[in-house]
């Protein structure tokens, strides 16, 4: 790849002064644009003896040659032309470039950086080359696998991510509330579903995901079967249907003994449960096994504290507590596994699942439902990964699954991350094929090491100096993130960085829009926009004739 | 070539002393000079090159040193003022001189038009005819700031004064670019004048009027 293509003389930035490979690279703006339209967040290349170096702009500084000028400042009585002439000489602006990606000559994709670029070498605001050279451009076309997530900021160009290295690990979309959370998971679950890469399990808590849902400008967008119809499925808790919502493919119902002790302690915040409960409900369930609840909801008190040899007071408390779960609607006493496997055979033929929380969508019913289900998910799909390691064929290998959570902060907070299955999911990734997709509001809460774990990011503004540190855990020279995270709009940017994407870029959210289903559901629509259907030679014009037939009876059927 | 460069009709003075960092020159005709912070151009003895400076010094005397012009005015009745002065004393056109004192900047050579901010080799002739430059030679000799650091050490000259009125010339022949032209030079000015702001603002002050 030529990296030699006579740039914009207005994209130019300035020249390197000084810096280091850890701490990043100083750039002297001698930028014709004024100071005040330099930002922070913006994609750079530097050309330097045949490497092109691609960083961000992480911060801008105001620099001075001379005490004097600072001593007697130049006011408004100083002429106009002072002013002018001392701009980029006597004072001038500084910028901090973090410097991730070079590309050398004769290379077809960049790699992280191992050198820096000479002295006073030219730094310039990326083109589209550049964004074309490290993201790629979006290929709907040929099945999607590089997804356009959105725009950079100041420019008319894609900015994809590569979904198939998106789903190799657990991964985090991050915001405030009302940043647009919901919107980048369904965007992303959107390009997940067209692409066909993995299965998706959706626990949404809030109905957003399945048929329709409300945007902040009162409109309707269209959920996930909406656009993808039946390669989509939704499932919802027995009982618990609100009216309106759609049909759907199935119900869930939880037995007393389905639930373990591990689920319970994950509900101590909900319940109440106090210190005493664990001990006290793992005696329970060695001298009852798995109908301790029912036991323990049903039976005398006192006798089951004689006969287990429990704590009689501790034995009433978790008795009067564990109520709660009885008077859930789709709790029975005794339930067999069916609804689950199915959930589990489903995803296996590569059914999206989106499990509603209907009525139930508090706290107690969400922590319950998704981690039992992911439970058993997980047990299912670690005999399937065992299998497949014996047999060894191909047939034989699992499809990846995502399991999407919202809240995500309940179920991976450091006191309990270590026993619930989604730390186990976090932590041992992608071995047995089920990785996260973890959607919260607060990543302080989450525990550090499940953090540190996380592949790809994607993060809408946080203002929370912990919440900040918490999204840079594990990952090198963020400091020159933070400003740029605190920096975002509180709408539809977004910062991007981890597994996925080549390097950190700000982004301006992809519209979930009318544009978007016709593109997502068809990918034909940007082929047409990109390719010229006339400058195809007659066999690629057939072979996209066949594709979009494919295309069009996968997805209706 | 020669030509374009060398034009006789705008010729004003002639040297009258001369040396390699500067040169003084005596206007053709009294009180006619090239005006302060003007472009001349002179050329050298084998007629290579054209030897350009800016006008620094100008003053009208005596051609006697030792003998001291008086006032005129005071003799005769009605009383005769300014030029009725020089009417009434024709004469006086003979015995008194304009000269002009001008500090080298650089060359061009007129082979290849090409021009260098360097001194010439040898100094200006005694008794060459001094030109003042054309708005088109005063565009080109400016085009490249490399002459002020030459005008910024010329310690015989008043530098500040100097470097605003040639940069006032500079700025005002190029019309409507003139003031980015000057925001340009006047950045290159600052870039020499690094360690002294004051001294930098004095003369983009002198530049605006």
């Amino acid at each position: 790849m030529s990296t030699n293509f006579n740039r914009k003389p207005e994209k130019y930035l300035g020249l390197v002064t000084s810096g280091s490979l850890s701490k990043g690279l100083q750039v002297r703006i001698r930028s014709s644009a004024p100071l005040e339209h330099i930002q922070t967040g913006q994609f750079v290349a530097i050309e330097s003896n045949g490497v092109r170096f691609f960083g961000m702009l992480t911060d801008v500084a105001l620099e001075a040659t001379t005490d004097s000028i600072l001593l007697d400042p130049p006011g408004d009585d100083t002429s106009a032309l002072v002013r002018e002439v001392l701009q980029g000489v006597y004072t001038y602006g500084d910028a901090h470039v973090d410097n991730r990606l070079a590309l050398y000559q004769g290379d077809a994709n960049p790699r992280p950086v191992r050198s820096i670029p000479a002295h006073f070498t030219s730094v310039y605001i990326a083109e589209e080359t550049d964004f074309d050279a490290v993201f790629g451009s979006e290929d709907l076309f040929q099945g999607g696998k590089n997804f356009a997530i959105g725009k950079p900021l100041d420019m008319e160009i894609d900015i994809c991510i590569d979904l198939e290295r998106f789903v190799e690990r657990s991964n985090g979309i991050f915001g405030k509330s009302g940043t647009g959370k919901s919107f980048l998971t369904r965007l992303l679950l959107a390009g997940l579903i067209r692409a066909d890469i993995c299965s998706n399990l959706i626990f949404d808590m809030h109905n957003e995901y399945g048929e329709q849902a409300q945007a902040e400008n009162k409109k309707f967008v269209k959920g996930l079967r909406s656009l993808f119809s039946q390669k989509v499925q939704v499932w919802s808790l027995k009982n618990t249907r609100l009216g309106g919502s759609g049909s759907i493919d199935g119900e869930i119902f939880i037995g007393l003994n389905q639930i373990e002790v591990e689920d319970i302690l994950l509900l101590q915040d909900e319940l109440n449960l106090n210190a005493t409960a664990s001990e006290s409900a793992y005696i329970l369930k060695e001298k009852y096994g798995d109908k301790w609840i029912v036991e323990l909801l049903n039976g005398d008190p006192e006798q089951i504290a004689t006969d287990s040899r429990a704590n009689i007071q501790s034995v009433k408390a978790l008795r009067n507590k564990l109520h709660a779960l009885k008077n859930l609607p789709f709790v029975v006493d005794h339930s067999s596994i069916d609804s689950v496997n199915q959930i589990v055979d489903n995803l296996a033929r590569g059914k999206h699942i989106v499990i509603q929380f209907g009525k139930s969508d508090n706290m107690l019913s969400y922590i319950l439902v998704a981690n039992i289900v992911t439970r058993i998910i997980h047990e299912k799909y670690k005999d399937k990964v065992d299998q497949y390691r014996q047999s060894q064929k191909a047939s034989d290998e699992p499809r990846r699954v995502m399991i999407t959570i919202e809240e995500a902060h309940k179920f991976l907070t450091p006191a309990v991350a270590g026993q619930t299955i989604f730390g186990t999911i976090a932590r041992e990734m992608r071995k047995y094929y089920v990785t996260l997709l973890v959607v919260d509001q607060r990543p302080s809460s989450i525990d550090s090491e499940i953090m540190s774990q996380i592949g790809t990011r994607v993060v809408a503004l946080i203002n929370d100096e912990r919440d900040i540190d918490a999204v840079f855990t594990g990952v090198s020279g963020s400091s020159g993130l933070k400003t740029v995270l605190a920096s975002l709009d509180s709408k539809q940017q977004a910062l991007v960085l981890g597994h996925a994407a080549p390097m950190p870029v700000v982004i301006r959210t992809r519209p979930y829009d009318e544009a978007f289903y016709k593109q997502i559901i068809s990918g034909l629509e940007l082929a047409r926009s990109t390719v010229d259907w006339d400058d195809l030679d007659p066999d690629s014009q057939e072979e996209a004739r066949q594709k979009a037939i494919e295309e069009v009876k996968d997805l209706y059927g | 070539m020669t030509d374009t460069f060398l034009n006789i009709a705008s010729s004003i003075g002639e040297v009258v002393e001369t040396s390699l960092t500067g040169y003084t020159a005596q206007a053709y005709e009294l009180d006619n000079p090239p005006p302060f912070g003007g472009l001349v151009q002179v050329k050298d003895k084998g007629g290579n090159n054209l030897i350009y400076g800016a006008v620094y010094h100008i003053a009208t005397g005596g051609i006697d040193p030792g003998r001291r012009a008086y006032a005129r005015s005071v003799e005769g009745e009605p009383r005769q003022i300014d030029e009725q002065v020089y009417s009434a004393n024709p004469q006086l056109t003979r015995l008194l001189r304009t000269e002009f004192a001008v500090v080298v900047l650089g060359c061009r050579k007129l082979e290849s038009g090409k021009i260098t901010y360097t001194y010439p080799d040898y100094p200006p002739p005694l008794h060459y005819s001094v030109a003042l430059c054309n708005d088109d030679e005063l565009i080109d000799f400016t085009a490249t700031p490399l002459y002020l650091r030459t005008l910024l050490q010329a310690s015989q000259a008043p530098v500040e004064e100097l470097t605003a009125a040639l940069l006032r010339h500079g700025s005002a022949v190029r019309g409507s670019s003139g003031r980015q032209w000057l925001v340009d030079t006047g950045r290159q000015l600052a870039r020499l004048l690094k360690e002294d702001f004051d001294r930098l603002r004095t003369i983009l002050e002198k530049c605006e009027n």
